[in-house]
């Protein structure tokens, strides 16, 4: 299962996916981009979890991730502050489903 | 319990409804989009342009009164001073091509057409005449940056529609159509030389000059102590409720700022003293503003906390904190939604700003004239900004201070619930345990 984060810059994320890759299986591929490059890269993923301050611009994501059929979510805000790998992991999976 | 939650969704419903939807559309408009990814890939020219203009000035005994702060670089300047002439200070033509390209990104045409385009249009928008060889390039600086950003836009608008038109040149019988488009391709070119070289060259139009004229009383309207609050408590606000809140403002107020310091930046080359120079709102002021006071001066306090998580937060958010990343505060505390936290969080960051931005209005402190990457630790950023001037670092210290006083009574009250919550924790851990004790009795 391959996850996509978006983010606004990618920096604060990328501290939850170094996390998240912890709990992460060796051939699961987790990566985390800026909103800008979300087209460039989405159809390498299967799951795509987004960054809580961006919830506003959920529409706008969920237009292109149901474009490209793929499931979307807002990562759980504690989660993401708390840099909780292993949470943010459970629910990416329990969207693949 | 219930009362707060349903005064916190009111507050949530407002801010997204009536600031961050209105706002967060404004961004996300294509043009504001454009605009702001072009920024974003000429920052790396204007950010080491600043620095070589900076090595340039601490040779030189403009700062600081007396001699240059850095007498070794003295028989430098001159040849950094070029390295500065050629990227922040001709910012705009380095813009052109960014905007140009990102616009053409957005609606999938080629790039590298629209950049030929973008470029192309602004050097012939300011140029009227090649003398020995050179051209004047005193427009391409901050001045020149909105008629970069008008030009670029345009004229890859106009390929884009002559591309939907389908605009293409029908040869006569028995020539094959694919002569005709070799020639189709150069239509909007054609059109967009013929336009940006009719007004500059032939009519004799400056649109730099007219749009400079246009844009000063903006500028002046906007570059004061009120709007500049305003947008920090904005800020601020949508950060409370869980939203990226820079990251909405920012669309708008990045092509002002970046005219700003690149002015500031000129008049500093150019002689002025750093605390006369022409603007105060760059960058780098919301830097040495913002997270200063509402995260450092929070983190001050949980590292003293009783309450044990509070404590281990604090460790654990402070590394990232120092270079402005603040979200896993934000998020993880959580400074978001909490009632205790908010109020401080938006007030210190709001005074701090007043504070800052007047220190500088009254010249007491110097202006910056560089922009430096958004992470740099604030007080560093505010030391080479100003090209040295350790009241910038004060100011800083200030902030924190600030935040760390208006922080005080409220995070004693949220650490005062926090305990509670704790004890009573304990309490329900012993019962069940007793419970369970008495069963096996």
């Amino acid at each position: 299962m391959n996850v996509l984060l978006v983010c606004a810059a990618g920096m604060s994320t990328s501290l939850l996916v170094m996390d998240m890759k912890k709990y992460a299986g060796e051939d699961a591929v987790i990566k985390a981009v800026a909103f800008s490059e979300l087209e460039d890269v989405i159809k390498d993923f299967d799951v795509i979890l987004v960054g809580p301050q961006l919830r506003y611009k959920l529409n706008v994501i969920k237009a292109i991730t149901d474009a490209h059929k793929k499931p979307v979510n807002v990562i759980d805000s504690l989660a993401y502050g708390r840099m909780d790998g292993q949470k943010v992991l459970e629910s990416a999976k329990a969207l693949f489903k | 319990m219930e009362k707060k939650t349903s005064f916190n969704d009111k507050i949530i419903a407002f801010v997204m409804d009536k600031l961050a939807g209105p706002m967060g559309k404004i961004g996300d408009n294509v043009i504001m989009t454009s605009i702001r990814d072009g920024l974003i890939g000429a920052t790396p020219v204007i950010i080491i342009g600043s620095i070589f203009l900076l090595l340039a000035v601490v040779g030189q005994p403009w700062i600081g009164k007396g001699g240059p702060l850095l007498p070794f670089l003295t028989p430098f300047s001159d040849k950094f001073l070029v390295a500065y002439s050629l990227t922040m200070s001709i910012l705009s033509l380095y813009v052109a091509i960014g905007i140009a390209m990102s616009y053409a990104k957005h609606y999938k045409l080629d790039q590298m057409t629209a950049a030929m385009m973008g470029v192309m249009s602004f050097i012939l928008i300011t140029t009227n005449e090649v003398k020995d060889g050179a051209i004047a390039v005193g427009s391409w600086g901050a001045e020149g940056l909105f008629a970069a950003i008008s030009v670029s836009l345009l004229s890859v608008w106009i390929y884009r529609i002559c591309k939907e038109k389908n605009l293409i040149i029908k040869m006569p019988p028995g020539v094959p159509q694919g002569v005709g488009n070799a020639f189709s391709a150069l239509i909007p070119f054609a059109i967009v030389i013929i336009i940006a070289w009719g007004i500059r060259t032939v009519i004799g139009f400056n649109l730099v000059a007219f749009l400079s004229e246009v844009m000063k009383p903006l500028f002046a309207v906007t570059d004061n102590i009120g709007v500049f609050a305003g947008r920090i408590f904005t800020g601020m606000l949508f950060w409370s409720v869980g939203l990226h809140g820079d990251n909405m403002i920012i669309p708008i107020i990045t092509p002002l700022q970046t005219a700003w310091v690149a002015e500031n930046a000129k008049a500093l080359a150019s002689g002025v003293s750093p605390y006369d120079l022409p603007y105060v709102w760059t960058m780098g002021v919301e830097r040495m503003v913002l997270w200063t006071s509402s995260a450092w001066g929070l983190l001050f306090w949980m590292f003293r906390s009783k309450v044990k998580y509070i404590k281990a937060l604090a460790a654990a958010c402070t590394p990232a904190a120092i270079f402005t990343i603040i979200e896993p505060l934000v998020f993880g505390l959580p400074i978001v939604m909490s009632p205790f936290l908010i109020i401080p969080f938006i007030l210190s960051a709001t005074i701090a700003g007043i504070v800052t931005y007047g220190a500088m209005a009254l010249h007491l402190c110097a202006r910056l004239f560089i922009d430096l990457p958004w992470a740099t630790p604030p007080p560093l950023y505010a030391y080479l900004g100003t090209g040295g001037d350790w009241k910038a670092v004060l100011l800083v210290v200030i902030n924190f201070l600030i935040g760390v006083i208006i922080y005080y009574p409220f995070f004693k009250a949220f650490e005062k619930s926090e305990l509670e919550k704790e004890s009573q924790k304990e309490l329900e851990l012993t019962a069940a345990q007793t419970k369970v004790g008495q069963v096996q009795l």
